[in-house]
């Protein structure tokens, strides 16, 4: 190879605008062959690694913690070692606010606050800085002394007294005086009741790939109910691994409908609407660990006990932490179930690149049923799709909700009291069961042991 | 003969056929064991008990009761399920009570250790009467029952078991399973023996007379073997002997030859007999059975916390504290007896919580044979007759040796007598590792304690004054019995000892005090929760938690494990979201997972929160210092847990 090489940030299908630098894998100059791992990025959904394309010595323009949009260099091949270092400008520089964005400085609440001198009787609190804590003090040159009312200081606390976020006003354009309309900004005495809480990077990202269907500002919802019927018992029959979820027989069932409605497995970009030919399905889940999309791969392939070890598997890998890129990117459409919290009503966000996403909420303890809702972006498929969508998938669940609670029981004679059925029965030299009714009216099966005791 | 015993015997043996009727009818739930061919025996013992004699009994126990008690109407009413039975219905046939002087229980062998303690407590308190086992010739493969007659007779507790060998058990023949003879048995312990049979009624009226007398005269027990034949079946319809070998024993039994010899006035007494259980039976089918509000209630908790205080950190050590704590309450109360293997001095236990206890009070610190079963069900019977014993099983691993007592007695008697009798028993065990003591000498059994409905298990720390602890334990109005767990770590710990600049330590001001360690003004960012020994270890991470790793913490410390009052948990997670169960044992099905199960079931929905186990491995514990130290709970992997799993 003789010529050097840019390896540039990749368009991950789910949010392009934003990647996180989270670890570089080689020192600077290394020697690298093809797909020697040279750095891992993060989006909010998952963590992909970068890997050489080919051999050479390996210069990074990035650092970790950089936030870096799609397309930009993150890294260049040289042909041999000892090259000079061309880029001088690093990639955080680009990601610098934008021109035309002035800060504006608020002032900072700590400065501001002229605490009432503290009584005399209060012994005065010697605060105690955590190691993290110290160090932010001294990044930032500030003094212990503010945080002298505390018991215990943290990282979070010291970041707490920082300036707030700025905020950001757009600039006049060049001859063109205008009057800026200004919100009144909060009451001085409300800004010292804050405690200031610095958005995390996954959040930022979050917010980003949410920002790009929504933005379109034509996302609509339509929801219909569900009778549960036996849907519970019927799921608990049917189930091997999740016996008391909803979620995969809605997603079994989502995954066979999106065929028949291929405008909500697409996504709009400019001008051009791009219908996905495969259907993979994302579940949102936050199970305490941050927000996720599990992706099921040709969730409409899969038979129904398959497609609920394949969600167990992913909760599973999920929880452990331990879910590789491939297991959280690409889906194709989402599944967002808050039904476990007991709620009656969502109205979920659609993801970047998709066109939709099916809501599930909690049952209704006493109209039994729930409730679900589809939020669609308007400028890919319109309301009649979407309803005509939920409709069959309606039908479809209570269809599976519609048999006996228990057709076992109906289908094969057992002791009301034991559950032996006939040939445990025979296999016991049994008589066989006795119709019983007792005092209540209610008819039942009895075997000999049970009725005689043993 | 006379009348009164034919008729007595013929009134037990009426009411017992009428029982198997009222079965095979299906108006009587569950089971029936009849005593039908042997009921002269019961009556037998019962002319020659008084007052302040205790008998108890097992499975085969309507002759027993009907003899002493004569309560026809309480065991009927029993049987078929009543509230005004002899316990509200709750116990039917192998359960029965009577105004503190019958006892009988479904488990073989188990209740012979109860009318030990019942009689060791007559003798205690210097008051006459005897103890009286019934058991049948099967129950002679009990081990229980060789740890009670080495008991009794070491410490001369008036006892009579009588063995009504009726040559089987079940269906299994007395020759299968019984080695050498019955006789020996008890000649082995020093036991003086009688023998008699129910088919020469003066002999047997004679000698039932004689074994009471030398129980009652000597104060020394005795055993009483009956010879005689179950013509029923074992319980209903499954006999399997031979016919030949029933009609065999048909021919002898007194109440048929009574019937032959006089037709007339045994035909009489019969029609009257029946005339009176069948009124009886009238008037019963009449009475509401028990309903389910009467028999259990949810605990009324208030919503309101407990106003709480700081710890103050004493210079006491934990063994010092209990010591002295014992001491006094045995000072207090005449009725605490202690038990427990080389307890005395001047050994003074194995851990010398009990150091020279037994040279102030001799007669209520008692060292005990290696019999952990016996031991518990002797202080059962002590619970029962109104003491307040306190059993030490010398280390928490041999807890599992009086299993049957706590779970199948002790924690039975107060609700399967339907609430008419306590048995407020207290047994306390050195529990845990650390000590590289090895698998039988370290381990954390609590689980198995912690799954015994309406045992109170307690757990000591280093935070909460052991004796408050044992003061509301002994409170008066208990009922039911009390493991404490004591970490073998705490007795030398100081109680109370917290330095952590900042941080507070204050517990709630109620029986059984929950401590909570927590930065002084800000609120907690993770809430760890631990109980016992090992909360020492969970209080030590608060510091470098906070320090290296930039994290408020709190830590919570119940003292009373079971029944759970979940609420200043709930309180401190719903605001830190977080949740980390300490434990020493291992994690799975212990009370670290019903902890987070039961804050799931308040919170899951109004607060998503997340919930960590850091417990032992499950695997036996190495001996090895470091490895043992890897296997259970060290500081390093809490805070490694926390940091990983941090909100
Ligand atoms: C600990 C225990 N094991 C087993 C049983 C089941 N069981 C009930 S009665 C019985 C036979 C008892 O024989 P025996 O002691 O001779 O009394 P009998 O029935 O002959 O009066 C058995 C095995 C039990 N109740 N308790
Ligand atoms: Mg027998």
């Amino acid at each position: 190879m003789s010529t050097i090489q840019d390896i540039l940030a990749p368009r991950l299908d789910v949010s392009s605008d934003a990647l996180l630098v989270v670890a570089i894998h080689q020192p600077g100059g290394a020697a690298v062959g093809a797909g020697t791992p040279l750095l891992d990025l993060e989006t909010y959904k998952a963590q992909v690694v970068v890997e050489s394309p080919g051999e050479g010595f390996v210069e990074y323009l990035c650092q970790v913690g950089d936030q870096v949009p799609t397309g930009a260099v993150l890294a260049r091949l040289h042909p041999q070692a000892g090259f000079t270092v061309e880029a001088e400008r690093r990639l955080s520089a680009e990601v610098s606010p934008t021109p035309g964005v002035v800060q504006e400085r608020m002032p900072s609440p700590v400065a501001d606050a002229a605490s009432p001198p503290v009584p005399e009787t209060t012994p005065a609190l010697a605060p105690r800085f955590s190691k993290a804590a110290r160090q932010a003090l001294k990044r930032h040159h500030l003094d212990p002394a503010l945080f002298q009312d505390q018991d215990l200081v943290t990282l979070r606390d010291v970041q707490s007294r920082l300036p707030p976020p700025a905020v950001q006003t757009v600039a006049p354009t060049a001859g063109q005086r205008r009057v800026a309309l200004r919100f009144p900004p909060l009451p001085a005495e409300l800004q010292r009741r804050i405690d200031w809480q610095p958005l995390t990077q996954a959040k930022q990202l979050e917010i980003q790939a949410l920002d790009q269907v929504q933005r379109g500002g034509q996302v609509s919802l339509v929801t219909t109910w569900v009778r549960m019927g036996t849907l519970r018992a019927h799921i608990a029959r049917q189930s091997e691994w999740l016996p008391e979820s909803l979620l995969p027989l809605v997603v079994f069932e989502t995954a066979r409908l999106l065929r028949r409605h291929p405008c909500l497995n697409g996504f709009l970009e400019g001008e051009r609407i791009g219908l996905y030919r495969d259907i993979h399905i994302g579940i949102a889940v936050d199970m305490g660990q941050g927000l996720k999309v599990l992706t099921l791969p040709h969730a409409d392939t899969l038979g129904f006990r398959e497609l609920e070890q394949l969600l167990f598997q992913r909760i599973e890998g999920y929880l452990d932490r331990t879910l590789t890129p491939g297991e959280l990117l690409g889906s194709t459409f989402t599944v967002t179930d808050l039904s476990g919290f007991g709620v009656g009503h969502i109205q979920p966000l659609v993801n970047a690149h998709q066109s939709a996403i099916l809501g599930i909420a909690g049952e209704d303890p006493d109209l039994h049923r729930f409730q679900l809702s589809l939020a669609f972006d308007h400028r890919v498929t319109e309301g009649r799709e979407a309803a005509l969508f939920l409709q069959a998938l309606r039908e479809r669940l209570e269809g599976h909700g519609a048999g006996p609670e228990t057709p076992d029981a109906a289908t094969r004679p057992v002791c009301g009291v034991c559950l032996k059925t006939l040939p445990e029965d025979r296999a016991m030299q049994g008589h066989g069961l006795l119709q019983l009714v007792d005092s209540a009216g209610r008819e039942s099966l009895i075997c000999q042991v049970c009725l005689m005791g043993y | 003969m006379d009348a009164a015993v034919v008729r007595q015997a013929l009134l037990i043996r009426r009411v017992e056929e009428t029982l198997l009727e009222l079965f095979s009818q299906g108006r009587l739930n569950g089971t029936v064991h009849t005593c039908i061919g042997q009921e002269l025996s019961a009556v037998a013992f019962a002319r020659a008990l008084v007052e302040q004699d205790v008998v108890v009994s097992g499975h085969r126990c309507h002759g027993h009761f009907l003899a002493l008690t004569g309560d026809l109407d309480g065991l009927l009413a029993e049987m078929l399920g009543k509230v005004t039975g002899v316990c509200g219905g709750i116990g039917s046939s192998q359960h029965l009570f009577h105004q503190g002087r019958f006892f009988s229980n479904g488990i073989q062998g188990g209740m012979v250790p109860v009318a030990a303690g019942l009689a060791l407590a007559r003798k205690l308190r210097g008051v006459p009467g005897i103890g009286v086992a019934f058991i049948g010739d099967g129950t002679l493969g009990q081990g229980i029952l060789y740890e009670t007659l080495n008991l009794v007779a070491r410490w001369r507790i008036p006892l009579l078991i009588v063995c009504e060998d009726n040559r089987y058990a079940q269906s299994t023949p007395r020759e299968a399973t019984l080695a050498g003879t019955i006789e020996a048995r008890p000649a082995a312990f020093g036991i003086e023996t009688f023998v008699s049979d129910t088919w020469d009624w003066p002999r047997l009226d004679a000698q039932a007379a004689r074994s009471v007398a030398h129980v009652r005269a000597t104060g020394t027990p005795a055993l009483h073997v009956v010879r005689t034949d179950r013509l029923a079946p074992h319980s209903k319809g499954d006999d399997t002997r031979d016919a030949a070998e029933l009609d065999a024993a048909r021919a002898r039994d007194l109440l048929t030859a009574h019937a032959r010899a006089h037709p007339e006035q045994h035909g009489q007494w019969r029609a009257a007999i029946d005339r009176e259980i069948r009124d009886l039976l009238g008037r019963i089918a009449q009475e509401p059975v028990l309903m389910l509000e009467e028999y259990h209630r949810k605990p009324r908790v208030s919503p309101r916390l407990p106003a709480r205080r700081p710890v103050l950190p004493s210079s006491e050590r934990l063994v010092t504290r209990l010591n002295r704590c014992f001491a006094e309450l045995l000072a207090e109360h005449p009725e605490v007896v202690l038990l427990g293997e080389d307890i005395v001095d001047p050994y003074g236990g194995a851990f010398k919580v009990t150091r020279g206890l037994a040279t102030a009070h001799p007669d209520r610190v008692l060292a005990t044979p290696i019999s952990e079963a016996a031991i518990t069900g002797l202080a059962n019977g002590l619970a029962l007759a109104g003491m307040r014993p306190i059993v030490e099983i010398m280390f928490g691993d041999f807890v599992t040796l009086a299993m049957d007592q706590l779970i199948n007695h002790a924690a039975k008697f107060h609700r399967m007598y339907n609430g008419q009798i306590g048995c407020p028993l207290i047994l306390r065990t050195p529990m845990g590792g650390y000590r590289g003591y090895g698998p039988t000498h370290s381990q954390t059994l609590d689980k198995f304690l912690l799954g015994i409905d309406t045992l109170r298990v307690v757990a000591l720390n280093a935070f909460t004054d052991p004796a408050g602890l044992y003061r509301a334990l002994l409170a008066p109005g208990q009922q039911d019995p009390a493991i404490v767990i004591e970490n073998k770590t705490l007795y030398g710990a100081r109680i109370g000892d917290f330095q952590e600049e900042n941080f507070i330590v204050e517990e709630t001001i109620e029986p059984f005090p929950l401590t909570h360690i927590r930065p002084l003004h800000s609120a907690p960012e993770v809430t760890l929760v631990a109980y016992g020994g090992i909360a020492s270890i969970a209080a030590g991470v608060l510091g470098p938690l906070f320090e290296q790793h930039d994290l408020k913490a709190e830590l919570l410390i119940p003292s009373l494990l079971c029944p759970l009052d979940p609420r200043a948990i709930l309180e401190a997670v719903e605001r830190s979201g977080s949740l980390f169960v300490v434990e020493e044992g291992s994690a799975f099905a212990a009370w670290g997972a019903e902890l987070i199960a039961t804050i799931q079931e308040r919170l899951g929905r109004r607060r998503p929160f997340s919930a960590h186990r850091i417990a032992a491995l499950p695997v036996p514990i190495p001996a090895p210092r470091d490895l043992e130290r890897q296997v259970l709970v060290e500081a390093r992997r809490i805070i490694r847990d926390v940091v990983a799993h941090r909100p």
